[in-house]
């Protein structure tokens, strides 16, 4: 190992990343083929960019391998356990998407100038302002129909994790289950309590390169209404995320019913349609940001993140989950099939 | 890849340099075990022993027969091509 270049090590992980069942059949194969390979290294310039290649072309092939499963042998017990970990990547991935929305949600408002001190209304916002406003609204109501698509699909998991798991374990599954929750719901109390702390304070800042006046400024708050705000987004994220990770590892290699499997797959189904809104509503947010119109001096309002150049990373991240849930649907959809 | 397999056994980096030979094709060894994966799913290659690490594969009964099927097909569409465009021209 001490005498492998980087590209040699970069090779050896992406045929790793194969399948257990793939490695047993080509695996011997693959590496005798990479050693012809390095062979006529002056030839495909191994030293350069060569191995780099070899490692992508390798990484693509693992990659399409666990998801078309072409070549899988039949054992029902590999099918019954790639239906199970498709399954929850499916689920996995849809909860995540919940947070990154949540937080979209949770720190967009409006930023305005307002001649009697108090918020001025969404018809105030300019066009693209009020698209912003209007979208966001639509993506809390998506989100609400995945946390309760999703919660139906916990509440179905958990029963038959607890009719499976030995009685010794079954206080953990319910630990495991409720933790997420209290940490949420703590987590958006501390967001409500912060903005209860604010003070409502006048003045003017910049945005985006104009001077605003605000009614009041969630920056200028004190310490601990601060502190509150940010950790209880902490929690909320980090509660719904541990959460997804800890119910994948729970759940993973565990043998679920066909029926259980079946209606994890149709609700991951609906799940992604949904998403799939959610994607659209975040790209949307995106764009209304570089088009909103300056706010002038006798009013105007543009729609703000508090995450202010993090909101497109947040939008993205959202739309890279997404794609992911549709593709882990698709593998599980396929995978319960040919169980069934 | 069948083509390729019509004249006798070939392991994968074999395979790789005659299809680069005769078709001017270069496969990425990724796409090349995918196709070789797929191939055997649809029972038109097998391995056949090994050599040292390298798994030689060639052609199943089903495999020349589908072969033949297609090359005679994309001959009847030279033959009608190539007919067509001399009488265009002639």
């Amino acid at each position: 190992m001490s005498g492998m270049s980087l590209a040699d090590r970069a090779v050896r992980l992406a045929l790793s990343c194969y399948p257990a069942w793939w490695r047993e059949r080509y695996e011997a194969d693959q590496e005798a083929l990479v050693e012809d390979l390095k062979a006529e290294q002056s030839r495909i310039g191994w030293g350069a960019l060569g191995g780099w290649r070899l490692a992508g072309s390798f990484i693509v092939g693992a990659a399409s391998a666990r998801l078309s499963a072409s070549g899988m042998p039949s054992a029902p017990e590999l099918w019954q356990r790639r239906s199970g970990a498709a399954s929850i990547a499916a689920s996995v991935s849809a909860a995540l998407a919940v947070p990154f929305a949540a937080l979209l949600i949770g720190t967009a408002g409006e930023y305005g100038r307002s001649p009697t001190g108090s918020a001025l209304s969404s018809m105030e916002l300019s066009r693209a302002g009020q698209v912003a406003y209007w979208d966001v609204l639509a993506l809390s109501l998506l989100s609400l129909a995945c946390i309760a698509q999703l919660l139906a699909g916990v509440i179905r998991l958990s029963r038959e994790m607890l009719s499976l798991a030995p009685p010794r374990r079954r206080a953990l599954i319910v630990a495991a289950v409720l933790a997420p929750v209290v940490a949420i719901g703590a987590g958006f109390l501390m967001v409500h309590v912060s903005s209860s702390l604010r003070p409502i304070i006048g003045g003017s800042e910049q945005v985006r390169g104009h001077t605003v006046e605000v009614g009041y400024d969630r920056r200028g708050h004190p310490l601990v209404a601060g502190i509150l705000y940010w950790t209880g987004w902490v929690s909320v994220v980090g509660g719904w995320v541990g959460g997804a990770v800890m119910l994948a590892r729970m759940s993973f290699r565990r043998r679920f019913s066909l029926q259980a499997l079946g209606d994890g797959a149709s609700r991951a189904r609906a799940v992604t349609l949904v998403q799939t809104g959610m994607a659209a509503c975040a790209l949307v947010l995106v764009a209304t940001v570089p088009l909103q119109e300056p706010i002038g001096p006798t009013g105007g309002m543009i729609y703000r993140s508090d995450l202010g150049p993090w909101m497109p990373v947040v939008c993205v991240t959202l739309l890279v989950v997404t794609v992911f849930s549709w593709v882990a649907t698709r593998v599980a959809r396929q995978a319960i099939t040919h169980v069934v | 890849m069948l083509v390729s397999l019509a004249d006798g056994a070939k392991h994968g980096y074999a395979l790789l340099k005659d299809i680069e030979d005769f078709a001017q094709v270069r496969l990425s060894p990724g796409t090349l075990y995918a196709a070789i994966a797929r191939l055997e799913d649809a029972g038109l290659v097998e391995p056949v022993g090994s050599e040292g690490r390298r798994r030689p594969y060639r052609l199943t009964v089903s495999g020349r027969r589908v072969l033949a099927e297609e090359l005679e097909a994309a001959a009847a569409v030279n033959r009608v091509g190539l007919g067509r465009l001399l009488g265009a021209t002639g």
